[in-house]
């Protein structure tokens, strides 16, 4: 009896601490791309997704019933995500947008937790490249990537750990794959 | 001669009687019954008609058996040799791998083999290969044979490729395509900043080696 009180008394306080810790190093990865809603009206294009919760767990249950090699790579590499946001907006001229607002983003990674894996600046159209890590003692929380150059931004954060070589490998496969999909929804042919 | 002396011995006949005189030591004298010889010989019993019956089945038995081993010798080995070298006769529907195992001299050699073997229980199965073997072997060119290689790798990437579509609902579509979409912009955006980090390693060991 008094064991079982005791490591009620250890283990309980102990798994709160260690989701809380969870919980709050999954926000502190999570960036605020409030400053860039201005940019959709002055860009060509827009590419704005967010993926968590539940749409996430539909999409690794697709993943799952997908009879593909590359789906089951990509599967694993994302087993254990909590959420993908991506920014992407590309303008017709150079310049067209301010670039405080993508300063305003790499300044929310220029804070303890976030570390810079890598940073490539190249003078051709301006280009800079960078992709931060945060992690939760041994396992990974979150990955921030900021591009941008002269004509175009993209800002990509992924909150949980992912397998950034096996994505790196999949680059170029991953386009939208073309599966069969039998929609349960479709009109059904009517009989003559 | 009076036949009434030979019938019951009534009146006289001289012939008969001296006849009888002459025969008198041979007469019938009734005396002690004879004694039993002192060796007695054992009676042989015949072997009996079971035994024979056991016997003639074990025979027949061991020659149906016989004939069955021989038989079972001499023409399985007939057609282990056949199948051996040949393109999977027993399924002439799988064309395909037929043609990536074997190679097509092998299956050439084996139809001009096995046309000589002279027992007729084999011609049939020969026959059968014919008909089979012109569909792979036809072509002799190489250009030609290496076509036909492909054609059937190409039929087992179709086969291979026809999977059952996945049963999506709309919600679970769009969760997918939306992933899809993030995880190949971030792939692309990671594999940039790759290439130029290689790409910058590259120079630098260019620049090493000059100097």
């Amino acid at each position: 009896m008094k064991l079982s009180k005791y490591s009620l008394s250890v283990v309980l306080p102990l798994m709160l601490l260690f989701a809380v810790v969870t919980t709050n190093a999954q926000d502190a990865a999570r960036l605020h791309f409030e400053q860039l809603k201005g940019l959709e009206t002055r860009a060509q294009d827009v590419v704005e997704v967010n993926i968590d919760g539940k749409m996430l767990d539909l999409a690794k249950r697709v993943m799952v019933k997908v009879n593909d090699e590359d789906a089951k790579k990509v599967g694993q590499a994302i087993s254990g995500l909590k959420g993908i946001y991506v920014r992407v907006y590309n303008f017709a001229n150079e310049n067209e947008y301010n670039v405080a607002d993508v300063d305003q983003i790499r300044a929310q990674l220029n804070v303890p937790g976030w570390e810079k894996l890598a940073n490539v600046r190249s003078k051709k159209n301006n280009q800079k490249v960078d992709i931060f890590t945060m992690f939760a003692g041994d396992v990974m929380s979150g990955v921030a990537v900021v591009v941008s150059d002269t004509k175009s931004i993209a800002v990509v954060n992924v909150i949980g750990p992912i397998d950034i070589d096996i994505l790196v490998e999949m680059s170029g496969k991953m386009n939208i794959p073309k599966i069969d999909i039998e929609r349960d929804n479709q009109p059904k042919p009517k009989k003559q | 001669m009076k036949e009434d002396y030979l019938w019951d011995k009534t009146g006289g006949d001289f012939d008969i009687e001296q006849l009888e005189n002459t025969l008198q030591a041979f007469r019938y004298q009734e005396t002690a019954p004879p004694g039993l010889p002192a060796k007695i010989i054992p009676f042989e019993a015949k072997p009996s008609r079971r035994l024979f019956k056991l016997t003639f089945a074990f025979a027949l038995f061991a020659a149906i058996a016989v004939v069955c081993f021989s038989a079972w010798f001499y023409f399985p080995n007939v057609k282990t040799e056949i199948a051996k070298d040949s393109p999977k006769i027993i399924s002439p529907p799988n064309v395909e791998n037929t043609v990536k195992e074997i190679p097509l001299e092998k299956t050439t050699n084996l139809m001009i083999e096995n046309t000589e073997t002279p027992k007729n229980s084999i011609k049939k199965e020969v026959v059968k290969i014919k008909k089979f073997v012109p569909q792979v072997v036809r072509p002799n060119k190489p250009e030609a044979r290496e076509a036909a290689i492909k054609n059937a790798e190409d039929l087992i990437a179709n086969k291979q490729a026809e999977k059952p579509p996945v049963k999506l609902t709309k919600e679970e579509t769009y969760a997918y395509n939306q992933l899809m979409l993030a995880l190949s912009i971030t792939s692309s955006k990671l594999k940039i900043v790759t290439d130029k980090l290689e790409g910058i390693e590259e120079q630098n060991a260019v620049r090493v080696n000059e100097r």
